[in-house]
């Protein structure tokens, strides 16, 4: 299991508007948001029958792997001894091409398959958006091809920290994040795709401002932990991992968990005063 | 001392605040409870003012012409339930916007006695927002309010979340 704890590595980069850091936050993508429902029928998985509640949920019809411990099919070593190791240049873990094995891939050119598709992202009101995500099998190709879809939508939204599935309309488990660049970030994994992830320890509970790419021109004060464990599984290789992020990261984890019940950030405003009007934009 | 409640509404531009309070302030005004927002562009401002001035006088005083100002005197009054008695909760609504919105949901908060004690209502897009505070006698069903909201909520096509309020008292 890989076990992800707080690092305060490389000095923080500047903020791409020179704003103040309350307007960064995982939100960014004002003008991408309203957009038409993603079509999501390329994911489908079928549920397993097992009816186990330890087994994957769902289990896609995928290629036997060759490994479960060695290097993972996105072609990045799984040996990752937390956040000891750089975050500006390592590969993204875990959410790359499984080895051009599954039909989706086939479907695409040589560079989509090997970094994902950014997609769209949905605004509210959008169902999806309010509906509880399906647990998926990690180890899935569609699963893996969907994770490198996310961390691609996320790259494409350089003021956004971090997307969950449901927000590029695939109702799985399913988040990605990356807390490097956000200056109130006190620790960060890095880049990461977690699977199936669930909150197994939250304290330190603290409000900040906070907005969403889902939701264009409105931010809140939202009250959330700021040190958090997280455990999850890796796309591709299945590894277990386990998160421990605080402060900003610990935010924007718990933002996009909620997006995998359904919630906004709006469900979780502490009082009608606590609502404002975005003003400006770190995207603009 | 008379008590006023003063309202300002006009075109939001640096200065506006400033121009209202300092009139209060040259006739010896008390500002008291206040609130300011912005609406659509526009600076609506709420204030409860004490002072020997009557609303009229007051009204003369802070006249301008970019300005629409009302003033009218006003008894303070109790709340409607005494301190402590009431139970706090925090409704949020959202949803593709469409009209009857608001009526909806405080009509079925004000059948159970539900008092709405702060509201804020955003339009960003297609998305319509509702956030109020909502004080309830402590008589009331919680429950079967929430499944009365859940249901005005699927009517609306809206998401709706009721919560009590979390105080964080040190």
């Amino acid at each position: 299991m890989l076990r992800l704890t707080g690092r305060r590595p490389t000095p923080r980069r500047a903020l791409p508007c020179g704003r103040d850091p309350a307007c960064f936050s995982f939100w960014g993508a004002s003008g991408a948001v309203g957009g038409s429902p993603v079509d999501s029928a390329r994911y489908r998985t079928s549920p397993t029958e097992s009816g186990n509640p330890h087994d994957p949920p769902f289990r896609a019809a995928c290629p036997p792997r060759s490994s479960t411990t060695g290097p993972s099919p996105c072609g990045h070593s799984v040996k990752r001894p937390g956040r000891q190791e750089s975050a500006g240049g390592e590969p993204p873990h875990g959410c790359r091409d499984p080895g051009g094995t599954s039909s989706a891939d086939a479907e695409r050119t040589p560079g989509e398959a090997a970094g994902g598709t950014p997609r769209e992202v949905l605004g509210a009101p959008h169902r999806l958006l309010s509906v509880v995500a399906e647990p998926v099998d990690p180890t899935a190709p569609e699963v893996v091809v969907a994770a490198a879809d996310l961390l691609a939508t996320l790259r494409s939204e350089p003021s956004t920290a971090g997307l969950a599935a449901p927000q590029i309309g695939l109702s799985w488990r399913l988040i990605a994040f990356d807390a490097r660049r956000h200056p109130r970030s006190r620790s960060w994994a890095g880049e990461l795709v977690v699977v199936n992830p669930r909150l197994a320890a939250a304290s330190h509970w603290d409000h900040a401002r906070e907005g969403c790419a889902s939701i264009a021109g409105l931010t809140a004060d939202v009250r959330r932990a700021t040190r958090i464990t997280v455990h999850g599984h890796l796309p591709g290789s299945g590894e277990p991992v386990t998160i421990e992020a605080d402060a900003f990261e610990a935010r924007c984890i718990q933002h996009q968990l909620d997006h995998l019940d359904g919630l906004l950030f709006l469900d979780r405003v502490p009082g009608a005063l606590s609502l404002h009007r975005r003003l400006h934009t770190c995207d603009a | 001392m008379g008590l006023s409640a003063v309202t300002v509404l006009g075109v939001d531009r640096p200065g506006v605040i400033a121009a209202v309070t300092g009139s209060l302030a040259d006739c010896g005004a008390n500002i008291q409870d206040s609130t300011m927002t912005l609406l659509g562009g526009h600076v609506a401002m709420m204030l409860l003012v004490s002072g020997e001035l009557d609303s009229t006088e007051l009204l003369k005083r802070l006249s301008a012409s970019d300005l629409v100002v009302t003033a009218s005197a006003i008894e303070a009054r109790r709340h409607f339930c005494d301190e402590g008695d009431g139970l706090g909760y925090v409704l949020t609504v959202h949803g593709p916007d469409r009209p009857g919105i608001v009526s909806a949901v405080s009509a079925v908060l004000a059948a159970d006695g539900g008092n709405i004690t702060g509201m804020s209502t955003r339009l960003s897009g297609r998305l319509y927002v509702l956030i109020a505070d909502v004080e309830l006698p402590k008589e009331v069903d919680v429950a079967a309010l929430m499944r009365q909201l859940a249901a005005v909520g699927a009517s609306l096509d809206s998401e709706i979340t009721f919560r009590p309020v979390e105080p964080d008292l040190i």
